[in-house]
C-alpha cells in the first residue's frame, strides 16, 4: 500500500473517487424475476414489460454513477418527506404524512396480482376524505424544469412512467386525486394529479400489464413493437430481444424542380435578406419617434397608431394555454454540395 | 335472356412521371432512359444528385467519435480513409430508410481456448431510398474484444450477445450508405462549416502504434534494412528497449514454438561491417550475409526475448474494422 506521503493529491482524489465507485459496485444487486409488474415498469413495448418479468438478468447491471444517483434520490425522498411532515402541521388546511413506503397491489380482472409498488407516503388532510398518494421524484433538473402541469409527464419518455405508476396507486387506492413532488433547485414542485380525467391511461396500464401477465405464465412473449426509437433504447435489445428494425422511412426525396430552383435562391439572396433585416431593426430602433428627418439626402417620415395587446393574468395566462408538440416547426436548409460553375460563353 | 359478355378488364398503367423516375429508388432500365433520350440524361443526373446529397447528409449527421481512421502504407499511397463505426451508422440509418429484417437468433461459437467465445447473429437488410437489398448478412463479436474487459460471467456474455447485434446493424447499414471506407477528403468536406474536425477521430491501423498514436516515440527504428524472420522469413519488426531495442517476427504467434529475434545494435553493427566489407571489396554485389543469425531459433536468456511482442505492439491496439462497437 502506497504512504499517503508518496501521492499527489490529484492521486489521492482519483483513489478517494474509485474508493466511492467501489462503495456503490458493492451494493448492486442484481435483479430478480417477478411474476407481476412494477408499478414504475409501464413500457410502450408489452415484450419488454414480459421480459423484466421473466429474464431480469438480461439487463445490464447500473453502473457506479447510476447507483449513485439513486442513493442521491433516495436520500432526498427522505429528506423532503421529513420537511413535508413539519409543514403539514402549520399549512391550511393541515395535513399529515402518513403510510410511508406502504405496499399497495392492483389485481387485474382474472384476479392475479397484475402490479405491485411501494406508495411513498400519503396526505391525510381530513378522516372523511381518504389519504391522498404521494409519489416524490428526484429526476434530472434537464427534465423537471420542463414540467409545469401532470400531463407534461407523458411527453417525456422517461418521466412517462413515473406517471403511470401514480396513477396506478390513485386507481388501486380509490382516491381521487393524490400528488407528485418534484425535487428541484428551488422549492420543489407540487403537482396534483387527479383519477378521473386519466382513467383511460389507467386502463392502458392494467390491459398492458394483464397481456404481460399472460405471457409471462404462458412463456410466450407479445409480438415485437414496430418503432426502432423504442428498441434503441431498451435494454434487451440483442441481449434477450432482437426485433427487426422496419420503422425508419428514409429522407423524403422532393422532384419538384420549381421547389429546388425557390431553394437554390433562397439560399442565394440569405446573406442580403439578413443584412437587410439586421439594418432595417437596428434602424426602426434609432429612429422610433421621429416624426420628420432628414439624413444626407434621405427624407424620413413616421406616424404613431394604435395598438391594442391583451394583458392576462398569469394564472389566467396558463390555464388557457395549450401546448401543441407539433406545434413548432424548425426548419434547417443547409447546402451540402458547391453549385455548378456556369458556363462561359465565348 | 342473353348471356352477359363479360369483357376482359383492361387495366392501363399509369405512366411512370419523369419527376418520379428520378428517385433513386423508383426501378427502371436503361432501355426505358434511352427513350427518353435527354430527360433520361438529366434523371440519371438527378439520382446522381440526390444519392450524392445524402451521402453527404447522412456523413454530416455523424460525429468524430463515430469514425476510426486507417492508414494504407506509404508504399501504397498512403491514403487515410475511416470506417464508420456501429453507433455512427445507428445515427445514418433513419435517413437512407434502412431497415434489418429476419434477425436470426444469436449463435453462441466456443473459441480455442477455454472461457473464449463468440457471437454470431444473421439478418437481412433493405434501403427504402435505393431499394438495395442484403440477404443473410452476418455480425459477430467475441469475448476476447476490447469492451468486454473487467466483464465476466452472465454480464460477459450478454454485452458480447448485445456488441454482435450491434455489429450486424452496423454492417447491414455500412454496406447499404455505402459507408463501410470513406476518403478522409469526403469526411472533411461534409464537415465544412461544422466544428467537427478529424483530427478528433479515433486512429487505427496505419498510424504506428498505440503509444505513438498518444504521442510516444515512432519506433520506426535503426536506419538499416530490417532483418527477415529465422522461421518464417517476414521482415522483422523493431521494438524500442532500454538496450537499443531488438528485431522481432510480425508472425510470432504462428511460430510460438519457434522463437526468434536479434538484438538491433547486434544487427546494425553486422550491417556495417557487411557495408565496410562491400565497400572496402568495392564490389557491386550487395552484403553477403543480410540475414545473420537465422537459424538461431531458440536463442536462450536474452534481453530482447524475455519481452514476447503482443498482438497489440505489432498491429496497434486500435479496432479493426467489423470490430467497433
Amino acid at each position: 500500500m502506497d504512504a499517503v506521503t508518496d501521492l499527489t493529491p490529484a492521486e489521492i482524489s482519483l483513489r478517494i473517487r474509485a474508493g466511492w465507485a467501489s462503495f456503490f459496485e458493492r451494493e448492486k444487486r442484481r435483479p430478480e424475476k417477478h411474476p407481476y409488474v412494477y408499478a414504475s415498469s409501464f413500457r410502450p413495448c408489452t415484450r419488454r414489460m414480459v421480459l423484466e418479468m421473466t429474464e431480469p438478468e438480461a439487463m445490464p447491471s447500473f453502473d457506479a454513477d447510476t447507483l449513485a444517483r439513486f442513493r442521491r434520490g433516495d436520500d432526498r425522498e427522505r429528506d423532503l418527506l421529513s420537511d413535508l411532515s413539519r409543514i403539514g402541521r402549520d399549512a391550511e388546511p393541515a395535513f399529515k404524512v402518513i403510510g410511508q413506503q406502504e405496499s399497495f397491489t392492483l389485481k387485474d380482472r382474472k384476479g392475479r396480482i397484475a402490479v405491485k409498488g411501494k406508495v411513498d407516503a400519503r396526505l391525510q388532510f381530513d378522516r372523511s376524505v381518504g389519504a391522498a398518494p404521494l409519489e416524490v421524484k428526484a429526476w434530472s433538473p434537464q427534465m423537471t424544469q420542463r414540467i409545469e402541469k401532470f400531463s407534461d409527464l407523458f411527453d417525456n419518455v422517461w418521466t412517462r412512467a413515473g406517471a403511470y405508476q401514480l396513477l396506478s396507486y390513485l386507481f388501486g387506492a380509490g382516491v381521487p386525486y393524490g400528488f407528485l413532488l418534484l425535487d428541484r433547485s428551488g422549492l420543489p414542485l407540487v403537482l396534483p394529479v387527479e383519477l378521473e380525467p386519466n382513467l383511460d391511461r389507467v386502463e392502458e396500464f392494467l390491459t398492458k400489464a394483464e397481456e404481460a401477465l399472460d405471457h409471462a405464465q404462458a412463456g410466450t412473449q407479445p409480438d415485437f413493437i414496430e418503432d426502432s426509437t423504442e428498441c434503441r433504447r431498451c435494454p434487451f435489445y440483442g441481449a434477450a430481444c432482437n426485433p427487426p428494425l422496419l420503422s425508419a422511412d428514409g429522407a423524403k426525396i422532393l422532384t419538384d424542380p420549381d421547389l429546388e430552383a425557390k431553394i437554390a435562391r433562397r439560399e442565394a439572396i440569405k446573406d442580403v435578406g439578413h443584412e437587410f433585416l439586421d439594418l432595417d431593426g437596428e434602424i426602426k430602433d434609432r429612429l422610433r419617434g421621429i416624426e420628420h428627418g432628414i439624413a444626407g439626402p434621405f427624407y424620413i417620415s413616421g406616424k404613431w397608431g394604435k395598438q391594442s395587446r391583451v394583458e392576462l393574468p398569469e394564472a389566467l395566462k396558463k390555464q388557457y394555454t395549450k401546448t401543441d408538440p407539433k406545434g413548432r416547426f424548425t426548419l434547417t436548409i443547409t447546402r451540402l454540395a458547391t453549385p455548378p460553375t456556369p458556363e462561359v460563353v465565348q | 335472356m342473353e348471356t352477359p359478355v363479360h369483357e376482359p378488364e383492361v387495366v392501363n398503367e399509369p405512366p411512370v412521371r419523369d419527376l418520379e423516375l428520378r428517385q433513386p429508388g423508383v426501378p427502371t432500365t436503361l432501355n426505358d432512359l434511352a427513350a427518353r433520350k435527354g430527360e433520361g440524361v438529366e434523371i440519371i443526373q438527378a439520382r446522381q444528385t440526390i444519392l450524392e446529397t445524402v451521402r453527404r447528409a447522412a456523413i454530416r449527421m455523424t460525429s468524430p467519435e463515430d469514425w476510426v481512421l486507417y492508414k494504407s502504407p506509404e508504399e501504397h499511397g498512403g491514403q487515410t480513409i475511416g470506417y464508420l463505426q456501429d453507433c455512427g451508422a445507428d445515427r445514418v440509418r433513419d435517413l437512407y430508410g434502412i431497415e434489418i429484417f429476419s434477425v436470426s437468433v444469436p449463435e453462441k461459437v466456443n473459441g480455442d481456448q477455454p472461457g473464449v467465445f463468440h457471437y454470431l447473429i444473421r439478418g437481412s437488410g433493405r434501403c427504402k431510398l435505393t431499394r438495395q437489398i442484403l440477404e443473410e448478412i452476418e455480425g459477430g463479436r467475441s469475448s476476447t474484444d476490447d469492451f468486454c474487459k473487467d466483464k465476466k460471467g452472465i454480464e460477459l456474455e450478454l454485452a458480447v450477445r448485445k456488441a454482435a447485434r450491434a455489429n450486424l446493424d452496423g454492417n447491414i447499414t455500412r454496406e447499404l450508405a455505402g459507408l463501410k471506407s470513406v476518403p478522409i477528403e469526403e469526411i472533411e468536406e461534409a464537415w465544412k462549416g461544422t466544428p467537427k474536425k478529424t483530427d478528433r477521430c479515433r486512429k487505427g491501423r496505419g498510424f504506428g502504434t498505440a503509444g505513438e498514436r498518444l504521442g510516444g516515440s515512432s519506433g520506426k527504428g535503426p536506419d538499416v534494412e530490417p532483418p527477415k524472420c529465422g522461421v518464417c522469413g517476414a521482415v522483422a519488426k523493431f521494438r524500442d528497449t532500454s538496450d537499443g531495442g531488438f528485431y522481432g517476427c510480425p508472425n510470432y504467434k504462428t511460430h510460438a514454438d519457434r522463437k526468434w529475434s536479434i538484438s538491433a545494435p547486434k544487427w546494425i553493427e553486422q550491417q556495417k561491417k557487411a557495408a565496410a566489407a562491400a565497400s572496402a571489396a568495392d564490389a557491386s554485389a550487395p552484403a553477403t550475409s543480410s540475414q545473420p543469425q537465422q537459424n538461431s531459433t531458440t536463442k536462450k536468456a536474452s534481453a530482447p526475448q524475455q519481452q514476447p511482442l503482443t498482438s497489440g505492439d505489432i498491429f496497434g491496439s486500435g479496432r479493426q474494422p467489423g470490430e467497433d462497437g
